[in-house]
This record gives C-alpha cells, structure tokens and sequence, in this order.
C-alpha cells in the first residue's frame, strides 16, 4: 500500500508540480551562484516560542 | 502551558528526544538542572542508530527516579513538518530524476516521521504536551543554554535540518533569537560530507578521517574549490554550485561532473590512500577553516557579542575550532560536546524550560551546565564485581589509594588499558569514563593502538589528556578544553626538530617520525586534539594523571574512546570486558577491579565478532 501511494504520489504530484514550477519559473529550491548578490545570509523573523514550539511546521 | 505535576512542590521534568535520521538521543531536564543525556547507540551497540531512543529514555527516567508520567513535556529537536516540505520540494525541483531515492525516503515518513506526536506518546503511554523547536534552535540552545555565557553569540553548522544549514543566533539571560541563516541545498556540512564520500569515507562518521587526514597533504585543490564549488561572500555567506552535487536526491553526494573536475571517480572505500586523497583533504578543510573564520568575523561585527557558543556537526571539527580561537576574533569561544544532531534533544529540552516556560537562567562566566559531558549511566563497584564474579572472570581489587599507582605503572611499561570509571560521556568523545589509555611517551603507541586495538588506519591520530593545571607547559594552549574539541601545536619545548631527510618525507612516510616528547598524540604537523581534565568534573581521571606525573613526570596520556572500529564506545561492564577480550588490550580497569589479559579466558563462540560491527 505504501508502495503504491508513493508512486503515485511521485508521478502524479511531486513530477507535475515540479514541472508546472519549472515552466512558470518559480523556484522549489534555490540553486542561485553567483549572482551578484552582496550577501547570502537571510534574515530570520522570530515569533515568541510559545507559538512557534507547539507547530510542527 | 500547565505541566502534569499533581503537586506544586514536585519537580518539573522535560525529556528531549531527537531520533529518526541518525544519532538518536535523550536528555533529562528537572528544574533546568540536566540529570541524565545519552545516545541510543551505546544501549542498542548499533552505531549512530537513528531509531526511536527507547533504551536511552529509560535510562534517563531511571537515573532521575521518575516514571513516565511524571514527564511533564516532551521536547523534539525539530519541526517534522517542515523538513517534510523540504524534502517534497527538493524532489519537485529534480523531478523526473530521483525517484529511487524518493521511494526509499518517503515509506519511513508515512511510517514515523509524519507522526512524531503519536509515536511518543505510545511509547510513553499517556498523552503529553510535545514541543517541537527548530533543529538549528535545538543546536542553538544546547551550546547557548549550557554555555557558561550570560550573553553570546552562537554559530551553528551542520549538514542540514528543516531547512537551515548555517543559522547565526544570539542569546541573552534566558532568550535565544536565530537573527540569520542560510538554507539547503547551500550547506558547509555537506560540502565537507561530499568530500568525504569523494576520497572514499562514509558519509556522517568518516569526516573525523578527512580532518585527520588532512595535515598529510597539500592545499593544491583549494583553487579550485573556490573556482566551481563555493561562493563565499565577504560576509561568510555562501552558495554551493548544485550542479557539481547529487546529495540533495542521491547518496552518490557528488555527480560525474565533480569527478570529472578532480580528474577522477570516488575512491573506493578500503582501497589504498594515495597522496590525491590527502591533498584532497587538505584543500576542502582549508575552504572550511576560511569560511568559519569569515563568519566568525561578521557575527562579531554584527552582534557585538565578545563570546561564541558553537554547536552542529561542523562544530566538531576541532581543528577549525583551534584555529578559531588562536585568531582571537572574539574573547572567548565554548563548544557544545554533543554538538550532532545528539546535541538536539538537550538543546530542545533546555529551550522548553528557559524559552517556553520563561524560567530564569544565570550563568557564572566560567562553569558550563554539561557536569564535564559525564550524563550517562554509572555502575558501582558493587554492580561490577557482581558481574565479574558471575561470569567467573577473574580480577584484582585495589584499594582507591593503590589503584592509581598501580595503573601508571602499567602506563609506563606500555601498556595499553581500558578505562571505564564513573558516568558515561555524552557526545561522541571518551573523555575518561569509557576510555583506552596508554603512554603518550611511547613511540610504537600510535600503530599499536591504530592496528591491534581499534583496527582501523594507521594515519589516524590520537588525543592527549592533560591535566587542566599542566595544558600551557605542554601544549600552546591556555584555555580549557575539556571536550577534546580545539586543536592546538605541541609546545615547542616538547617538539622535537625533524633532520633534513625527515623533512623531505612525504605524505603517509610522515608517519613514523618521532616529533615530540609525547609522539604517539603528536600529529604529523606536531598538532594534537587537547582534552584538559579538571578535577571537579572528574575527580577519578585527574588523579590517575597527576599520580602518573608524580611517578614519571608526563601529566599527558594517550586517550581514545573505548571500542573498536565500527562499535559505538562502550557503556556497560559486560561490554567493556568483550571489547577488552576482542583486541589486543593487555589490562582492563572496572571501577577498582583490574583484569589482567593473560590470566583471562578467550571469549567462547565470538570467532566472527568483528561481522557485528559495519565499518565506518
């Protein structure tokens, strides 16, 4: 069963969607080298751990 | 936020758990206090097990006298969530390739991973508050939260976690803000683990090999490392060029365009080192050395903070961190000893109790809340000689006044000893509880523990211990270091200058030349790995090391963790005697019981011992 939802969800989610970023130019990871930006660092937003710490995402 | 305490004076207990990709743990925290930490692996004797850490919790609730419904939180050392959105998303961005990987990955999280609530509290049995801090955070607060520091600054590196891979973070009293990172695939760890793979070690326990490795070779790729890999902006920030790499969906790490940029295919692993592997090795630790210190100097720019705290993989490689401290950037620098995903689950647990509860923290500027690292389990004498006398094994007990003479004596005839006294070490250091010790003094040392007692590779150098009060006479060094994490030259008046022809010698044929007064810990380029031992953390080893001072005027022994290649370091007697009777130890010292190897009987049935352990 496993199996199953795993290739489904592989061909008919994660490829599609994948494409479908692809060809609007969205970005799923950023891949950027060397792109003239001054620095790589981003900056953090931090909310109060009491809120952060009882999400799982 | 309210705990399940059925009465206002009892104390509040949180248990950190990381588990699930590799180096599980537990941690006990009461009151703030850490009462017990230990890796799943030393109970399970599977290295790095990733599984759920059942046998380290049990350990911790007993050591703290406590049932598992006197837990009033649970902390786990990351957001499951979010590091399932990375992976999907990592996969959306490679797809169609990587659907092998994909198929092997996804199963667990259906499995576990995705219900890491409902996993705990099975297995606690009762339903619990479970908090999930962010894995940078987790590493964040195990180095700030157990810091000696009231304010620091704290730098985290690692292969990745949710999403961060480099997470810059500042921590005041009892708060700890992540103010900046960098986010996978853009990752120093798993630069550091691809050349791992690269020169034919395994990936997540063979980068120690690579910084070992490293002084015997030539910087001569570090050009080109700089030219196609990494980017490294003024500021310490970098991005990988992803098209040299396949980890994000592969476990080859590296692809055939890598290969082709350092002349050749991946070094099959056990096959012969060669120079290339060397130089390799050496290029990709400067590259790493660099960007730490570059980073170093923006967070002291940034933050103003005059302390560092330090946590996450690349946090381990002591050599980076000796050379982060000799370049004097901030006034001082501490070192979580646990600083891999282990780490985790006490940074989460101390992080519900100072960030989530809000519970006050002071810290003195000199004393750290690890206890010396020494959080896991300890067996009595009495437990010891129960063991002993059960097997039939035989042993001499010694008096607490006899012992220590008795065991520098055997140091001085070179003998090689397996230590194991007091509580476990937490973290992937034997600090002197799970120890092998020998004479640094020696000059056959190094190979003999390197092939007869650990069976691994002969280039592979050994740490010193030294007493805290005697660090400065012997080595360059005056700070503490009592995890065996900073890297710094033998003293000068203990180095021994190489004659021309030794300087000529080349790589590996560096090997055997005596270069100091203490050659088995001194490294080819006379460095060694200083663990500094303090006698209010562990009484026991301090007087071993002054007796062996008094006796033969060396404050230094040789110390390497207490296993043999592949096997997680010991943690019971039953294991210390059956790694003690698998190699060529010659005494071993349980508590005030010594076992001399001649006078033992060879294990029955243990000819195929060594198919136990995989090879790391």
């Amino acid at each position: 069963m496993t199996k199953f939802i795993t290739f489904i969800l592989y061909w008919l989610l994660i490829l599609p969607l994948g494409m479908i970023h692809r060809i609007l130019g969205l970005k799923t990871l950023d891949f950027s080298w060397r792109n003239g930006a001054i620095t790589y660092w981003e900056r953090r937003d931090n909310s109060t751990a009491t809120e952060r710490y009882r999400k799982q995402v | 936020m309210e705990a399940n305490t059925s009465s206002s004076n009892r104390k509040t207990n949180i248990l950190g758990i990381s588990a699930f990709y590799h180096d599980s743990a537990a941690c006990l925290v009461q009151d703030g206090k850490i009462v017990a930490a230990a890796q799943e692996e030393r109970f399970t004797r599977r290295k790095h097990d990733p599984n759920f850490p059942r046998e380290a919790i049990a350990y911790c609730l007993s050591e703290a006298g406590i049932t598992k419904d006197q837990i009033d939180y649970v902390a786990f050392y990351d957001k499951p969530l979010l590091k399932f959105e990375r992976i999907l998303k990592t996969f959306m961005a490679y797809a169609p390739k990587g659907f092998q990987s994909f198929s092997k990955a996804i199963p667990l999280w259906f499995d576990s991973k995705l219900f890491i609530k409902r996993t705990i509290e099975q297995e606690l049995g009762f339903s619990v508050e479970v908090l999930f801090p962010e894995h940078h955070e987790s590493h964040a607060m195990s180095a700030f939260f157990a810091s000696p520091f009231q304010e620091a600054a704290v730098l985290t590196l690692d292969g990745v976690g949710e999403w961060a891979t480099t997470s810059i973070a500042v921590g005041r009293g009892n708060k700890l803000d992540i103010i900046s990172d960098i986010r996978f695939p853009h990752s120093l760890g798993l630069l550091y683990s691809a050349f791992t793979y690269y020169t034919g070690f395994k990936v997540n326990s063979g980068e120690y090999k690579v910084m070992g490795l490293a002084p015997y070779g030539r910087p001569i790729f570090k050009d080109l490392i700089y030219e196609h890999l990494i980017d490294v902006k003024e500021d310490g920030s970098f991005h990988l060029n992803m098209e040299y790499f396949d980890f994000p969906i592969e476990s080859s790490m590296t692809n055939p365009r890598f290969h082709e940029l350092f002349g050749a295919p991946p070094r099959k692993p056990e096959s012969a080192l060669t120079q290339r592997e060397m130089d390799l090795a050496r290029s990709v630790q400067e590259v790493t050395e660099e960007v730490v210190i570059k980073i170093a100097k923006h967070i002291r720019r940034e933050t103003g903070m005059r302390n560092l705290c330090l946590a996450g993989g690349v946090a381990l490689n002591c050599v980076a961190n000796g050379r982060l401290l000799r370049e004097g950037i901030f006034d001082d620098i501490w070192i979580q000893p646990a600083a891999g995903d282990a780490g985790g689950a006490l940074g989460a647990a101390l992080g519900v109790w100072y960030q989530y509860l809000g519970k006050p923290r002071v810290a003195d500027g000199f004393n750290d809340a690890m206890q010396g690292s020494y959080l896991g389990p300890q067996f009595s004498q009495q437990e010891i000689q129960s063991y002993l006398d059960s097997e039939d094994i035989p042993y001499t007990v010694y008096s607490s006044e006899t012992l220590y003479e008795k065991v520098a004596e055997l140091l001085h005839h070179e003998k090689v000893i397996g230590w194991f006294q007091g509580r476990m070490e937490f973290g992937p250091r034997s600090l002197g509880a799970r120890s092998i010790i020998g004479d640094p003094r020696s000059t056959e040392m190094q190979e003999k523990m390197n092939l007869k007692i650990k069976f691994r590779e002969s280039f592979r150098p050994f740490a010193p211990s030294v007493l805290m009060e005697k660090v400065d006479e012997w080595f360059e060094l005056k700070s503490p270091s009592p995890y065996m994490l900073l890297v710094a030259p033998v003293s000068k008046i203990h180095q021994r200058e190489m004659s021309e022809e030794q300087q000529r010698l080349f790589g590996i044929e560096k090997l055997n030349v005596v270069r100091s007064d203490i050659p088995a810990v001194t490294h080819v380029d006379y460095s060694a790995r200083v663990q500094t031992v303090h006698h209010a953390t562990n009484p026991e080893y301090h007087k071993l090391l002054s007796t062996f001072e008094d006796q033969y005027g060396c404050p230094v022994i040789v110390n390497t963790s207490f296993n043999v290649r592949g096997e997680p370091p010991v943690c019971s007697p039953l294991d210390a005697y059956r790694c003690f009777m698998r190699t060529h130890m010659d005494f071993l010292v349980l508590g005030n019981c010594i076992l001399d190897k001649s006078l033992q009987k060879p294990l029955a049935n243990d000819l195929d011992w060594q198919k136990e352990f995989e090879l790391d």
